[in-house]
């Protein structure tokens, strides 16, 4: 890491930690180490895999009429300088209707399902499970009530994507529901023009909460690229089947015009505490893609030794149809210091 | 390969090029420069690098890259002798290439370390499976870049243990073509991974 950029990251870090006690800091460690044998890989060592990440930033620093969001995250270099910005978000209320916004994120379809994460990391770094892109946009937004917004946005990236985009949001106390249309001159596969049209929600009572997510691609011919449309589905349910005990159910559904054409994942899990800071959560999950079938078993134990911070230990055993499995072993961590539920003004 | 428009990275050690068994600089050549291949570097004759002193490992590696330059190649990843180096060596290797492969099989998942890249290596005896299944599960993973290894073909019954039959390698090569995946030397699948 050369020395300007170490001291940047150095004072950053100094001035959150001596700030955090008023500021909405938050820091995150998250890593997953695993190991496997694959029966089917003869004559092959070990595998270790080692997934790290860390986040830190502010969540909702208002100061007067401005509300900032900011986030910045490493993943995997921690001996050379690699840390991005992932989140930056700049809010100015210019009335309490009209919101205007400017900043950096990433963004796509589907996200933070648990089906995904269990343990953290299991599935890489990837925010989003589909159309996944940087989008750098000045978005206004208008306030229709207490409970609805509709904003537009207007971006793009440096890979030649500009987009815009025009979202729906509405929410209660117990369930809130997203919808939006999108149109990207380019495809994040294709090159090629593409309309999005999208839709997200969730549920919560006091003994299930759903949630799902769902984005249809429409891309017209263009070039080499043929007319054909593209569909991502993804929900997962929770209920409460005993006391102390959830049953989940979730499935993921994408169909593209390139392989693997079809992909789709079901999960069934069981969450039950055996303490107060220890939980089992053993799954069965099917993963497809075209004709091919991935089983998976796994048994995950949680310690959860303090707020925002759990421990996980799991072994898990896969095997395609009539074939040799794959045994492995892992422990994941999940660190974190949160002070923003306070949503602390200035 | 050519017939599927599938390219790769030889990694060859430049100081047995042309000895019994070995490529020689002409069909090097002709696959960097006629088929767009890459030519990437192994050390002059696959020493280890974690087995010379440093002064030996740094003129190795000097030689090796030269000897590449030397034939119009433009070399930019290299392969550790049995995944094997001291990290003092590293710094000398990064001044010369962009890519280090090591020998071990791991997820590499968007954003990758390009010093510390990983590849499944073909076994002598294996059927076309363990590969095709290694492949799947990168794709079920989210993996970004997958590297699979061939050192040899046809000499299994020279005692090699890792010599890939023929027809096990167009079996994996159909396979490719069938779920038409990219297929690229390394440097290139590299850039790619970075793309987004």
């Amino acid at each position: 890491m050369n020395k300007a950029r170490f001291l940047l990251l150095a004072s950053l870090l100094v001035s959150s930690v001596l700030t955090a006690g008023s500021l909405p800091f938050y820091a995150e460690w998250q890593s997953l180490n695993s190991m496997y044998y694959d029966s089917i890989q003869s004559g092959k060592e070990l595998s270790w895999d080692e997934l790290y990440r860390a986040e830190f930033g502010f969540k909702n620093l208002r100061y007067n009429r401005m509300n900032l969001y900011l986030a910045l995250a490493t993943e995997q270099f921690f001996d050379e300088s690699h840390i991005k910005l992932k989140t930056l978000i700049l809010d100015a209320d210019f009335s309490p209707s009209w919101i205007l916004s400017a900043g950096s994120r990433e963004h796509g379809y589907g996200t933070d399902f648990a089906m995904d994460n269990l343990p953290v990391l299991m599935r890489g770094y990837d925010s989003y499970n589909y159309q996944m892109m940087r989008l750098n946009s000045l978005g206004i937004r208008y306030n229709l009530d207490s409970d609805s917004h509709i904003k537009l946005d207007l971006g793009g990236n440096t890979h030649n994507q500009p987009c815009g985009m025009i979202s729906y949001n509405r929410q209660s106390h117990s369930w809130n529901l997203a919808l939006s249309e999108e149109i990207r001159t380019m495809d994040s596969h294709w090159r090629t023009p593409v309309s999005l049209t999208s839709f997200s929600g969730a549920l919560a009572s006091p003994n299930l909460a759903f949630k799902a997510s769902g984005a249809l691609a429409i891309l017209p011919g263009w070039d080499s690229t043929k007319a054909h449309h593209e569909l991502y589905l993804q929900a997962e349910t929770s209920a409460k089947v005993a006391e102390n005990t959830l049953l989940d159910l979730g499935a993921a559904y994408t169909k593209h015009e390139y392989a693997p054409f079809e992909s789709s994942r079901y999960q069934l899990r069981l969450q039950r505490p055996v303490s107060e800071k220890i939980e089992l959560i053993p799954l069965c999950q099917l993963s497809t893609m075209d004709s091919e079938e991935l089983w998976q078993y796994r048994l995950l134990g949680t310690i959860k030794p303090l707020p925002h911070s759990q421990i996980g230990l799991y072994y898990d055993y896969s095997h395609f149809t009539n074939s040799k499995g794959r045994h492995s072993i892992g422990m994941s961590l999940s660190f974190g210091l949160d002070l923003s539920d306070a949503d602390i003004g200035m | 390969m050519q017939e599927f428009v599938f390219r790769g990275t030889n990694f060859v050690n430049s100081g047995a090029v042309g000895n019994h068994g070995f490529m020689t600089w002409d069909q090097i050549r002709e696959m960097e420069l006629e088929h767009a291949w890459e030519t990437g570097g192994h050390t002059l004759h696959h020493e280890q690098l974690n087995q010379l002193d440093l002064d030996e490992a740094e003129q190795n590696l000097n030689q090796d890259f030269s000897n590449l330059i030397q034939q119009g190649l433009n070399p930019r990843s290299f392969a550790l002798p049995r995944g094997q180096c001291p990290s003092q060596v590293y710094p000398i290797i990064l001044n010369l290439y962009q890519n280090i492969r090591g020998s071990s099989d791991f997820a590499m998942h968007s954003p990758i370390d390009r010093k510390a890249l990983g590849y499944l290596a073909y076994q002598s005896g294996w059927s076309a499976e363990p590969v095709k299944h290694r492949i799947l599960r990168g794709i079920m993973n989210n993996e970004a870049i997958i590297i699979i290894g061939f050192h040899r073909f046809d000499a299994e019954n020279e005692g090699y243990q890792d010599s890939c039959p023929s027809s096990v390698f167009r079996q994996i090569l159909s396979f490719l073509w069938q779920y038409n995946l990219r297929v690229l030397p390394l440097h290139e699948a590299v850039e790619a991974t970075m793309l987004y």
